[in-house]
């Protein structure tokens, strides 16, 4: 049997060998696990392999703060994050046996662009099965609205980022109006992802009473750190699967993370999303004053073209009646000249004719009268000579037998006769007739 | 003399008078009636006449106004 030695011994000869037969240093691929920044600025954390869940291999390891301050910051600055849990890295290490401390690795140097290349490829491959699934274009078919005037936000209520949104909202200069919900969830962290589609899940539910027109998925702002959560293949499925435009703010300075790709439309930050939103209505307002005054100018034109006709019209009717009525005048005033100069020859002519006739009738009625009054003076003369006075006046008398005159009697001795004087009836008897001749 | 009767009806009834005295047929009352009757027309049938004549005149002088 050998002579036993002490447990330093032992551990000096483990050490001893190992230095002897390992190189200096050895690039190692490992998954970092159960990090810690201890208190003087050293990083304590486990580097593990894994085989699906199963830890296959892993070994304790740290990082001094003298090499640990260069290398978060470098590794931040290349990759936009910090080391974390998870997070599978390319490490330069060395072995180091300590006595009493056991085996561990220091890590010496991180190479960023594995850790950028290996989140690409895990993000890639996402990608990809989401493209497999079509899960890529499903929300951008849905056209976005110009004036989206419902809509549901998932955010952080207590977040800067939804603070800054709201305040651009209700502040805009144009007094647009929008009415919103806030759906609240955790928006960064391991949380994240269930949170978010346990949100988009209630919209769901209310969206048949709420009509939402938009979702918009804006981040609570802080250090740009642990953007992972929205690369999640889950929360980019349930985003892509929503039938209402999903709008998202993350604020992803460096590139594009999954729930950008899938969503309908990416914008960088929570104040960027309300600036689009109020753009939109912006746009269409423009857009409708834009058309207002181009019907405004077309009824213009068409108006001053019209009038401009209907003045034209106007002038040519005007000028056609002018002429009509002024040829309506000639024509009148020649036919009255026409009518007065024939009048005046009728006149003329018929006033001779009148003359002649009251002439004539003048002449003849004075002729007519002068034979009337001739045949009167005649009839009185005969009467004058007939009347029994006139004889009587002479010393005349009237004889007659029998109330007729005695020339036309026959008389005899004896017979009763009557004579008149001009003053008198003498009755007489006849005593003797002879005959006296002249 | 009567309206209704007219100037040419006179005349007539006056010439009848005449023809009548000239065959001296009558009593002298009747006559004498007769003389009465014949004279009024005469007088009528004059003033008739100068009526008319006034008429003529007057509308005469008045177309020619």
């Amino acid at each position: 049997m050998q002579n036993p030695m002490t447990l330093f011994e032992l551990n000096q000869l483990v050490k001893q060998t190992l230095d002897r037969n390992l190189a200096p240093a050895y690039w190692v691929v490992a998954e970092i696990s159960d990090f810690k920044e201890g208190a003087r600025g050293h990083a304590y954390l486990d580097l593990v392999e894994k085989t699906g869940n199963q830890v296959t291999a892993k070994m304790r390891a740290n990082i001094w703060a003298f090499t640990y301050r260069g290398l978060a910051a470098r590794f931040r600055e290349m990759t936009g994050q910090s080391l974390q849990n998870g997070m599978k890295v390319l490490a330069q290490v060395t072995v180091q046996f300590h006595e009493l401390y056991g085996l561990s690795l220091n890590i010496r140097d991180i190479d960023a662009n594995f850790t950028i290349g290996e989140r690409a490829k895990r993000k890639q491959e996402i990608i990809e099965k989401l493209a497999k699934a079509g899960l890529l274009e499903t929300n951008k078919q849905f056209s976005l609205p110009s004036v989206p005037q419902k809509v549901a936000i998932i955010s952080s209520a207590t977040a800067a980022g939804y603070g800054d949104f709201i305040q651009q909202v209700e502040n805009n200069r144009h007094g647009y109006k929008l009415h919103y919900k806030l759906f609240p969830a955790t928006m960064q962290g391991h949380d994240a992802p269930d949170s978010i589609i346990a949100a988009l899940k209630s919209i769901e539910q209310e969206q048949e009473n709420q009509q939402y027109q938009l979702i918009i998925l804006i981040r609570g702002g802080g250090a740009q750190i642990d953007m992972d959560c929205f690369d999640d293949y889950e929360l980019a499925k349930a985003i892509a699967q929503m039938r209402i435009p999903v709008v998202t703010g993350i604020g992803h300075e460096r590139d594009e993370c999954i729930a950008d790709l899938v969503a309908h439309t990416k914008v960088k930050t929570p104040t960027a999303v309300a600036e689009f939103i109020l753009s939109g209505f912006q746009e269409f307002e423009e857009t409708l004053n834009f058309n207002l005054k181009k019907i405004e100018r077309a009824a213009n034109f068409y108006l001053t073209k019209e009038k401009q006709t209907l003045r034209d019209r106007e002038h040519i009717l005007i000028n056609l009646f002018k002429n009509q009525i002024q040829t309506a005048n000639q024509y009148l005033d020649s036919a009255a000249r026409h009518i007065n100069s024939q009048c005046q020859g009728r006149i003329q002519y018929n006033r001779r004719e009148i003359d002649n006739l009251a002439g004539r009738l003048q002449r003849q009625a004075k002729v007519l009268l002068q034979q009337e009054s001739t045949k009167l003076e005649g009839l009185e003369k005969d009467l004058n000579r007939l009347d029994p006075v006139f004889f009587m006046k002479r010393g005349y008398t009237r004889t007659e037998k029998d109330g007729k005159s005695i020339e036309l009697a026959t008389l005899k001795p004896g017979d009763k006769i009557s004579t008149y004087t001009l003053t008198n009836k003498i009755e007489s008897t006849i005593t003797n007739i002879e005959e006296h001749g002249k | 003399m009567e309206n209704d009767i007219s100037y040419d009806q006179a005349l007539a009834r006056i010439e009848e008078i005449v023809q009548s005295l000239e065959q001296d047929n009558k009593s002298i009352d009747e006559l004498s009636a007769m003389v009465k009757e014949a004279s009024h027309l005469i007088k009528s049938c004059k003033s008739r006449l100068k009526m008319t004549e006034e008429d003529i005149l007057k509308a005469f002088e008045e177309d020619r106004e």
